[in-house]
């Protein structure tokens, strides 16, 4: 196609003007644009209005146009060449879209194949629920303690105003390892470890602590030798019940949701006075339900800290007092979820285990 | 307990007549003193059951125990067939008439027995719902009888003769509750909770001429029974106690036997304090003594002989042989039989420590023993020993001597407590009036003053643990009610509020590894003897429980991986592949006979094929459980570093150990083949951190460098490796030069196992790098790993 439009210029005008050339060139390049590929566009494009082109070789010529036409003539012929730029640019890009159509279609995936597999792992449910208690008393301003398994007589029981002899160790047979050191039956062993620590000069002590502990039980659906425990503490100055029944309303609002009505029974701990066993409703209770529609579940033990107890760790009964409660995440899990064997959280199954992905609200 | 609510009704006016008020005072008992086990009738009910008289008994000819009997109910008379040996002419029975529906659904029709029609049925108790807890011993083999005084008349309802559709309330008491282990308590505490007026039992009591004293003398050891009294009834019949006691009994869970042991049982129940009656003919030398026990042997009611031991038992003897386990089960020598005629009815206080130790040790826990150990109302005891001996004398037509014989070092009636209207309100959080607070004491009974706003309670002997100012704060707010507590919240927070580094760093770590596929499990940390130690380093002297339940959940593990193992063979067993689970838990073990306990955090995978099409051909082995440690540490900041180790259960040639600032912090790792192919699972892959050094190591610090301005330069280097030189060799030879500008040296492709190649990236902070430096610091590198290592230069 070389010099195509030069000779076609040459063979049709010869002896044209400047505007009869251009509009040669003009009819010689709609007449072949149409038929080119991007690539041949871009070359007539550069035989036709480049540095060297027809048309930049016949604008030359302008100079020997008498001076009073020269501007008329220059002005027609640059029209004429803005016609030519601008089919060249259409007919370019609409080669570009219809390539690009062709790639699309040719990169065209089943976008209902699977994705690629990225293996996250779950978080277990008695950390989940361990974690959301651990973030409600962190922001009530509680501190966090973990404590150790291995606990000895003495603050597992003897400082829980447990002495050696007392019935009430009948409730919790114990694994023992030695006379004085044993598995920690309740993590209400850490109580006693803070308050003789705690400086109550800065404020109160209000504390939660979240463990393993252990009782000597045959494993079965509902009994397992090995469970958790969160205990909370608070003692500090005019700490009343009052103060442990608001606690344990906006715990139970954080962990089953709001509408869920609470109750306190008469219950017997020798570490509090009085010791209560508190119940939630399983439904949502407003001032239409009926009390006999209630279906109230027995969810954690609590009470106001025994004056024996404050005093074991040199705390003064008459100037300050504390409530403490203690819970069982195993229990809230197979509560919640409707788990019907404990089982199921020390086997780890991971069909089990993986079913627990939700993030709780 | 179980409580007879008819009973109940002659010391207190219960408004209870059916199931459902039976449920409804159960509901308020749980919200004011105990929880409620169960309401019910003494035994589920049957219908058409009459109290009826058997009129004539005649054999049925060709039956050998057949017998045909004419039974009427005062109204008609039944032609009836029975089985039962003890059937007699006379005998006021139980009749199930026909169309009648026992307890357990069973239809009462005609029917024909050996050729006789047969209308209705005479009844056993056990047909009809009585277990042999408390069904009279009496009549175990046959039909019952009604004794022959029984307030009952022909016709009547055998289920009301019997008592059968009394409402029974059985409480389920906690250990501080002593005081509603007696009808009498029971009669105070609802009394209080439902502000009604209580009645006492009236105690008259007739003596005769004769001086117990002259009959009997004493020996206590008032440090193990600080309260001891006796009377003695003479000249007494024993037999079947009438109706109305036995009613009671049974209504009560207690298994009627004779009229003196029924006594004994009925006053227990009343008073709250265990009787017990020997046979006054069986002593010998006519003495009672009570002391620690010796090496000896008793047979108990039951029995059972049980060996006692030297002062670990309170016994009561005679001048010479144990008589009873005190506070527990009497012996069977001095028991009270039907040729019994004298009776010594000992009331006293026994240690409740040692009765405790006794009932658990003889596994014997007693009606008597649970008053014992939690504690007797020292008010009652003169009052259930008179109570009993009148009764005793009443019903086996006896006399009561004169005079109580009594040894009591203690003595235990009122006391005082003090606490004020502003102690009350402050601990519970609320407004109570005086007005309030004085209602509640006037409905338990106490007596009490007032003095302003302090109240001095006169506390009654019953409610013995009633000791400190909070002890009556409770009762207060329990009988007025919890639910009247409004609900607050602490106003302060704690200065140490917040979660600590530790608590922080586990859930860093425990995020960082579910972000590479693992997920956290909880498994058991007592294990079997014989791998407590698997996969321990080095292994410690073990800590061992004193009496486990079983050999598999008898020690403390020294890994966290040991159980994690268990939890790989369990999925496995169940069908579960690509099993991949950590978790972060203690380990235990005796360091220099100091118990130490330590937090680990531990990861296993058992690779399965994934099942995914673009990544099943990829197949998990060593590097990718060491790129999980190496990411956790990455994420971490902290630099690790891996060397060559050999740790038991693990593979010897495809382990490393991990360690920061060369402290050794735990290891990476193939579990061992043969480990793995005895359990027949497949080639898995662990780790096992000590997270305890680690987060002491860990500092919260990000050592920032400003980015630099200037292009990075790589370069690639290809090396031939001799077998015997690791990446670590390599590493170590390049870090040794100490190049500044090199700032990433990627391993990215390994040809043969020995050809190598490195991606290096060099760059400048100060100026831009000029290519011709940049391969001359690349032949430094060439040059020592040639002489160093021995390489070659691809």
């Amino acid at each position: 196609m070389a010099n195509s439009l030069e000779n076609s210029l040459n063979e049709a005008v010869p002896n044209g003007t400047i505007i009869e050339k251009v509009n040669q060139v003009k009819t010689d390049v709609f007449d072949i644009a149409p038929g080119l590929s991007i690539k041949g566009l871009d070359e007539l494009r550069v035989e036709a209005l480049g540095k060297k082109g027809v048309i930049t070789s016949i604008l030359k010529s302008l100079k020997d146009v008498p001076a009073d036409q020269r501007k008329e003539v220059g002005a027609a012929a640059n029209l004429v060449r803005n016609e030519i730029e601008a089919l060249l640019d259409s007919r370019k890009s609409e080669l570009e879209i219809e390539e690009l159509n062709a790639q699309l279609e040719a990169e065209k995936l089943d976008v209902t194949r699977p994705g690629t597999q990225i293996k996250t792992g779950t978080k277990h449910v008695l950390q989940q629920i361990q974690d959301q208690i651990e973030d409600l008393f962190v922001s009530q301003g509680y501190q966090v303690v973990y404590g150790n398994e291995i606990e000895t007589d003495e603050y597992n029981f003897e400082r829980m105003n447990l002495p050696k002899d007392h019935p009430a160790r009948d409730m919790q047979d114990t694994f023992y390892i030695n006379p004085e050191l044993l598995l920690r039956t309740q993590t209400s062993a850490m109580q006693a470890r803070m308050m003789d620590v705690h400086d109550f000069e800065t404020g109160p002590l209000k504390m939660i602590s979240p463990g393993v502990v252990y009782r000597r039980d045959d494993d079965d659906a509902t009994h397992s030798h090995q469970f958790h425990q969160v205990e909370g503490l608070v003692v500090g100055k005019n700490v009343t019940m009052a103060d442990l029944k608001g606690t344990l309303l906006s715990l139970f609002e954080n962990l089953f949701g709001k509408g869920h009505a609470m109750r306190f029974r008469p219950s017997y701990f020798p570490f509090t006075e009085p010791s209560i066993e508190v119940d939630v409703s399983w439904n949502i209770v407003d001032d239409t339900t009926k009390p006999e529609d209630i279906k109230w579940i027995e969810v954690l033990g609590a009470g106001m800290v025994h004056p024996n107890v404050l005093s074991m760790s040199g705390i003064d009964p008459q100037k300050y007092s504390g409530f403490a409660f203690g819970l069982g995440p195993d229990r809230f899990a197979m509560i919640k979820y409707g788990i019907d064997d404990i089982r199921n959280f020390y086997l780890d199954d991971v069909r089990f285990l993986e079913q627990f992905r939700q993030v709780n609200e | 307990m179980k409580l007879s609510t008819n009973w109940l009704k002659e010391y207190i006016d219960l408004p209870v007549n059916n199931l459902e008020d039976g449920n409804k005072l159960a509901e308020q008992i749980g919200l004011t003193s105990s929880e409620v086990e169960e309401v019910s009738t003494v035994v589920p009910l049957s219908t058409n059951l009459v109290v009826a008289q058997v009129e004539s008994v005649s054999a049925v000819p060709e039956s050998d125990h057949l017998k045909l009997t004419s039974v009427t109910d005062g109204v008609q008379s039944y032609q009836v067939v029975t089985g039962a040996p003890n059937v007699q002419a006379g005998q006021v029975v139980v009749f199930a008439k026909p169309g009648a529906t026992l307890f357990d659904g069973k239809e009462i029709k005609t029917a024909t027995l050996a050729g006789i029609e047969s209308n209705g049925m005479i009844v056993s108790l056990q047909e009809i719902g009585f277990t042999d807890s408390i069904a009279p011993k009496k009549h175990e083999d046959g039909i019952y009888v009604f004794p022959a005084d029984a307030d009952v008349v022909l016709g009547q309802d055998a289920m009301v003769a019997l008592g059968a559709n009394d409402i029974i309330v059985e409480t389920s008491l906690t250990a501080n509750r002593a005081d509603m282990l007696s009808y009498l308590g029971n009669a105070y505490e609802f009394g209080a909770m439902l502000d009604l007026p209580t009645k006492k039992p009236a105690i008259d009591i007739n003596e005769s001429e004769t001086m117990t004293d002259s009959l009997i003398s004493v020996d206590i050891d008032g440090s193990i029974a600080p309260n001891y009294n006796l009377r003695i009834i003479q000249n007494v019949t024993v037999k079947e106690s009438p109706l109305w006691l036995q009613r009671r009994l049974w209504s009560s869970g207690i298994r009627p036997i004779n009229n003196i042991v029924d006594v004994t049982n009925y006053a227990m129940l009343l008073f709250g304090q265990p009787l017990h009656a020997f046979d006054y003919d069986t002593l010998t030398a006519k003495k009672i003594r009570v002391a620690l026990s010796k090496n000896e042997t008793l047979i108990t009611l039951d029995d059972q002989e049980r060996q006692l031991k030297e002062d670990e038992n309170i016994v009561v003897y005679d001048d010479q042989k144990p008589l009873m386990l005190a506070g527990v089960m009497g012996g069977k020598d001095s028991e009270v039989t039907t040729n019994t005629t004298n009776i010594v009815l000992e009331s006293a206080v026994f240690d409740s420590v040692l009765v405790r130790k006794a009932a658990q040790r003889f596994n014997l826990h007693s009606e008597a023993s649970q008053r014992f150990e939690r504690g007797i109302n020292y008010d009652d005891i003169i009052s259930a020993l008179n109570f009993g001996a009148e009764l005793i004398a009443e019903l086996g037509d006896g006399q009561i001597t004169k005079g109580i014989i009594s040894q009591s070092v203690k003595t235990e009636n009122n006391h005082e407590v003090e606490v004020t209207l502003g102690q009350i309100n402050q601990y519970l959080g609320t407004d109570l009036s005086l007005e309030i607070v004085e209602s509640v004491f006037k409905r338990l009974q106490f007596g009490f003053s007032l003095n302003d706003s302090t109240f001095l309670v006169d506390v009654p002997a019953r409610t013995w643990d009633i000791t400190l100012p909070v002890d009556l704060i409770e009762e207060v707010i329990r009988i007025y009610g919890y639910d009247k507590i409004k609900a607050t919240l602490p106003q302060q927070i704690d200065a140490q509020a917040g979660l600590n580094k530790k608590q922080k760093l586990m859930r860093q770590v425990n995020a960082i590894l579910r972000g590479t596929g693992l997920s956290q499990a909880i498994t058991y940390s007592l294990k079997a003897k014989d791998n407590a130690q698997y996969f321990v380093p080095t292994p410690k002297a073990t800590i061992e429980l004193d009496y486990p339940m079983s050999e598999d959940r008898s020690v403390l593990r020294q890994s966290v991986l040991t159980s994690l193992y268990e939890a790989i063979k369990y999925n496995s067993a169940r069908g579960q592949k690509d099993v991949r689970l950590f978790e972060i838990g203690d380990v235990f073990a005796y360091e220099d006979q100091k118990v130490e306990e330590t937090t680990h955090l531990a990861g296993i995978v058992l690779p399965g094929e994934s099942l995914n099409w673009k990544t099943h051909k990829n197949t998990f082995d060593f590097y990718d459980a060491k790129g999980i440690v190496e990411n956790l540490f990455t994420q971490l900041a902290m630099p690790v570093e891996f060397a060559p180790a050999e740790i038991n259960q693990m593979h010897p040639g495809r382990t490393a150990e991990i360690s920061i600032n060369d402290q050794v912090i735990g290891f990476v790792g193939q579990i061992h083949p043969s480990v793995t192919k005895a359990d027949k699972i497949n080639t898995a892959f662990a780790f096992e951190l000590n997270l305890d050094a680690i987060i002491d190591l860990y500092e919260n610090t990000v050592d920032y460098k400003p980015i630099t301005k200037f292009p990075e330069m790589t370069r690639d280097l290809s090396l031939t490796v001799p077998k015997e030189v690791t990446q670590s060799q390599i590493q170590e030879a390049i870090d040794s030069l100490e190049l500044e500008a090199l700032q990433s040296m990627e391993l990215f492709d390994i040809y043969n196992d020995e050809a190598y190649t490195y991606r290096l990236t060099f760059s400048d902070n100060v100026n831009a790098l000029i290519s011709e430096n940049v391969d001359t610091l690349v032949d430094v590198i060439k040059n020592i790993l040639i002489k160093k290592l021995g390489v070659e230069i691809r």
